[in-house]
């Protein structure tokens, strides 16, 4: 395993063998399926599967990977972009994360109060920017969709899961 | 983390701020779901007798909006499971596509509600069918349909929807043997399929299928009405099979199930007193689909006896694919 | 068939100044909501609607095409800016548009996608005056097997596009294709692969996946990188000489912008398919034409022309199905006809019979709004370029609030919301790992309509797959898809041949 597939190819590696896994969990499911429901889901099922065998094939370090990796993307090159420092991949789980906890306020406090928090501190304890371009940057997006969604269009944004709550 | 902290409070303190206290209805906003996406029949419907619904409670001194809700999803289930979990105050009612969404109490199927739980409001719709085919095909009466030597194709939108469930019981009681093709978008969508031949011929609202045969591309052979509207059409009854009248499509308001009986007759007044006004009489007999209003007591009469009625269908419903 | 009175008083309607103000109004809220990512023609009519009902009943109609007729326009501004399509026909447009703004050409790439707008979006409508009186034969021409071809073609022509990568695309495609079968399968009836969640019963919708693929994957990127989108920031030249290059780019490329519209129009009025399938079949055929073909997906302005061009010519093309059997071409259309029906005028085939007043009105403000969103795009695009300059710790968190309410609006579903975060972080995925996005998104367009239309044909067919290759049009498409397939190959053939000899004389 250590030599057949080489470090820049782990991360493609792992995506195929998600990917191959839902294929497989969905050609597993449709066992109990009427038999014209399931019969674009398998052959469509079974198609990726075996492209995803060969692209896993492609990435292995043999002479018979490089030749299917040659033939399919038409350049001996390898991929490089993969192959990023370590450095980054804080950067990205950071970008990720900030970006999972707006999805996640919003769901619990609505749209209006978790929006201009949000970007408060992204722009000033993230970025470099003063308080009061921050503050009046912030209130006019505030305002712009205020004023679009709820005032002109009279449309009600999602108020969160915790107003819900209350309201019960 | 102290920052995080502060911000986080800040949106609790105005949730806060908004907590209403339950009372009477209507005290807020009246939600009034359809279970299917803008621009359908039934969001048209929802839509037009919302104004309605206002103006009445505003000449009632009460500022309240009935704020039509769109909820697509599952073929009308994800708003009825929706419904079925909403608080029986009357600030949630939903349009039912009927006998469609009776499935699950006809079949025994899980559909994911149980319908017969729900709280009956009234019906703001009431609708008959008609069997049109392609005047090019040649089949000019029920009596070509049933002397064809080969099971006849009908288009339509799928298992499980109402006009489904209409033609199934049909081409039951008249012995004739029936393949579905499901998967059509709208009845406007199956209407032109038999036109180009997909299939052999389609149930359509009678309301609608005069502005269909404009052109005279259809033939109307039969309308399942005691008093059938179209020339040549033949109804149950000439069939020898009059409870045929009894396939109709309807259009019926309920409420989450447990409502209390006072809030019941309010909703179902309010409704009532809307789908009642002239203008919305009149749009619906325009567009083609009759409103024909019936309070919260006769609407579940006829509810309970199409069910009577579609429950001898019970295993041709469940087995259609 | 053309009724000059109908004519006449549509254009009666449209020359008033109230109608002039709605007109304007629509237009300006179809820029503004194709800007967003997520919120299209779609949601902006829906969103509407309610506001229309005390309008009268052309100022509705008027409000009504200036939105369908700038969505698209506009769509193209954040496929090019942000990598975000606004609209699923406004993919193909990032494909050479992203790359052009991170060079620092969004000022070109804007121009020209806005000048192949208009351009497109006025053949669409003369196209489709042109065939009025055949439309019904068009429509019936198509039935369930030739949907299900057209389809095949469109996949085909997606996975071509990603040229080396095709692999891989098509690995995500299949993914797609089988997330696009997840919940109700409308000819069976039956609920698949739905893990016992009650929301996956309606499948995973495309609008929030698209919201996720591009725009959350995309600011994901640009959270982690800092900075701004141009990836120099003192290339950039934000300047009016360079708008107007691009409005003359597709002029200059004259033969792209008609192979566009026409395939735009002829496509687009196929109820369902439309604007995706056009823009992907324009991009493949410009590549397929293109004499230096290694050239797109690193900013050729081609790659914008063609697509755009197409999407915008799809208007006219999806008012084929509309004016001959009241089917909506498209789901704005849809939205739209139920408008008409709360204006009380019946949807269906008489309304052409009925109300040829209303389908020129709408046809003559369609043309004008089109315009119209071409002018204010163009007017405005030297501004919208600076958005590749902002620093994303202001852009982030702003594109992020728009993409999520966009995302959340479509059907009041807070788990949508859930749903793009969830194909954000698989966009980013994919776009680090090198798997090309731009399948996924067609796939889950293109796979119900690619099942349904299969399963229906057996059904018509009795089960016999001859029924795929009887008529003429689904004779020609199978050719069409051969092609596709074998063209770059044809071409690889043809130009060895031709450099053989050239060879041998040097």
């Amino acid at each position: 395993m250590e030599n057949l597939f080489p470090r820049r190819h782990r991360a493609s590696l792992v995506l195929d063998l998600l990917l191959l896994a839902f294929c497989v969990t969905i050609i597993a499911l449709s066992a109990g399926l009427d038999s014209r429901a399931k019969l674009f889901p398998v052959l469509v099922g079974w198609f990726t599967v075996a492209l995803i065998v060969i692209d896993i094939v492609a990435q292995s370090d043999t002479g018979f990977g490089r030749a299917v990796f040659t033939f399919f993307s038409g350049s001996a090159e390898a991929e490089d972009r993969e192959v990023e420092a370590r450095k980054e991949a804080r950067s990205i789980v950071h970008a990720i994360v900030w970006i999972s906890i707006f999805v996640v306020a919003v769901w619990l406090f609505g749209f209006l109060p978790v929006i201009p928090v949000y970007m408060f501190i992204s722009m000033r304890v993230f970025g470099n920017n003063s308080t009061l371009r921050s503050l009046i940057t912030t209130a006019v997006i505030m305002l712009i969709i205020w004023a679009f969604f709820e005032y002109a269009l009279d449309y009600t944004l999602y108020r969160g899961l915790v107003a819900e709550l209350i309201a019960d | 983390m102290r920052k995080l902290l502060t911000a986080a409070a800040m949106p609790l303190a105005i949730a806060l701020a908004y907590a209403p206290a339950a009372q009477a209805f209507p005290d807020k906003n009246i939600k009034f779901l359809i279970p299917y996406g803008p621009g359908g029949g039934f969001d048209v419907t929802v839509r037009k007798l919302a104004p309605l619904m206002e103006n009445i409670l505003a000449a009632q001194g009460k500022k309240i909006q009935v704020v039509p809700t769109n909820m697509p999803g599952g073929s009308g289930r994800k708003a009825a499971s929706y419904l079925a979990k909403a608080r029986p105050d009357g600030h949630t009612i939903m349009i039912f596509n009927m006998p469609g969404h009776g499935l699950g109490v006809i079949t025994g199927k899980k559909v994911g509600y149980d319908f017969e739980k729900f709280t009956i409001l009234g019906r703001v719709g009431h609708g008959t069918y008609v069997v049109v085919t392609a005047k090019k095909s040649g089949l000019k009466s029920i009596k070509d349909i049933m002397a064809l030597k080969r099971p006849i194709k009908v288009p339509d939108q799928g298992p499980g929807s109402t006009a489904r469930m209409a033609s199934l019981i049909v081409w039951e009681t008249l012995g004739v043997k029936a393949e579905h093709i499901g998967g059509y978008k709208s009845s406007t969508d199956y209407a032109t399929a038999v036109l180009r031949g997909d299939g052999d011929l389609t149930l359509l609202a009678a309301g609608s299928a005069a502005r269909y045969n404009a052109r005279g591309d259809y033939n109307i052979v039969a309308h399942f009405s005691p008093k059938p509207r179209f020339e040549g059409a033949v109804n149950g009854k000439m069939l020898g099979h009059p409870d045929l009248e009894k396939v109709t499509l309807d259009r019926i308001v309920a409420g989450p199930p447990k409502m209390k009986p006072e809030v019941t007759k309010a909703v179902s007044d309010l409704l009532l007193k809307a789908a009642s006004d002239k203008s919305y009489i009149d749009w619906a007999e325009k567009t083609g689909n009759p409103a024909d209003p019936l309070d919260a007591a006769g609407a579940k009469k006829e509810i309970d006896e199409g069910f009577k009625f579609f429950a001898k269908f019970k295993d041709v419903i469940a087995r259609s694919k | 068939m053309i009724d000059q009175q109908a004519l006449a008083a549509a254009l009666g309607q449209l020359v008033s100044l109230s109608a002039l103000k709605f007109l304007l109004i629509g237009t300006i809220i179809g820029l503004v909501f194709g800007v967003i990512p997520g919120l299209g023609g779609t949601t902006a009519i829906a969103l509407l609607t309610p506001i229309t009902f005390a309008m009268e009943k052309y100022d509705a109609i008027i409000l009504m095409a200036g939105i369908m007729a700038s969505t698209p326009t506009s769509g193209a501004v954040t496929a090019i800016l942000i990598n975000t399509p606004g609209t699923a026909p406004n993919a193909a447009t990032c494909l050479d548009g992203y790359p052009m703004a991170k060079q620092g050409k969004a000022g070109l790439a804007i121009g020209a996608s806005s000048m192949a707008s208009g351009i497109g979006g006025l053949l669409g409508i003369a196209f489709l005056i042109a065939v009025i009186p055949v439309t019904r034969e068009i429509v019936l021409l198509f039935k369930p097997p030739e949907f299900f071809l057209l389809a095949v073609l469109g996949l085909v022509s997606v996975a071509v596009s990603t040229q080396d990568r095709l692999l891989r695309g098509l690995i995500v495609g299949g993914f797609g294709l089988l997330v696009s079968f997840i919940g109700y399968e409308s000819v069976t009836g039956e609920v698949r692969y739905d893990f016992g969640i009650e929301y996956l019963w309606d499948g995973l919708k495309l609008v929030p996946a698209m919201i996720g693929l591009f725009a959350i994957a995309e600011m994901i990127n640009l959270w982690a990188k800092g900075g701004s989108i141009v990836e120099d920031p003192s290339k950039q030249r934000i300047d009016f000489r360079q708008v107007l290059a691009g409005c003359w780019a597709p002029f200059k490329h004259w033969g792209t912008t008609l192979r566009g519209s026409a395939i735009g129009t002829l496509i687009g009025a196929l109820p369902g398919v439309g604007g995706t399938v056009a823009a992907f079949l324009a991009y493949t055929v410009a590549i397929g034409v293109s004499k230096d073909p290694q050239s797109f997906g690193k900013g050729n302005i081609v790659g914008v022309i063609a697509p755009e061009s197409a999407n915008n010519a799809k208007e006219g093309g999806s008012l084929v199905p509309t004016l001959a059997f009241g089917i909506p071409g498209s789901a704005e259309m849809a939205v739209f006809l139920g408008v008409l029906v709360l204006h009380g005028l019946a949807p269906g085939p008489t309304i052409v019979i009925e109300h040829m007043d209303i389908i020129w009105t709408l046809i003559l403000a369609l043309t004008v709004a089109g315009a119209l969103a071409s002018i204010i795009t163009l007017g405005s695009a030297r501004w919208l370029a600076k958005l590749t300059l902002i620093d994303s710790r202001t852009l982030v968190p702003v594109v992020i609030a728009f993409a999520l309410i966009g995302s959340y609006s479509l059907n009041n579903e807070i788990l949508d919301v859930f749903v793009s975060l969830g194909f954000g972080i698989l966009g980013f995925v994919f776009m680090r790992l090198g798997f090309p996005r731009l399948t996924l998104p067609i796939a889950l367009v293109l796979g119900q309509i690619m099942e349904t239309s299969y399963l229906q044909s057996l059904r018509i067919g009795d089960g016999t797959l001859k029924i795929f290759v009887t008529s003429w049009p689904s004779r020609i498409l199978i050719f069409c898809i051969l092609l596709s397939i074998f063209l770059p190959a044809l071409k690889y053939l043809y130009n060895s041949l031709r450099s053989c000899p050239q060879q041998a004389k040097g």
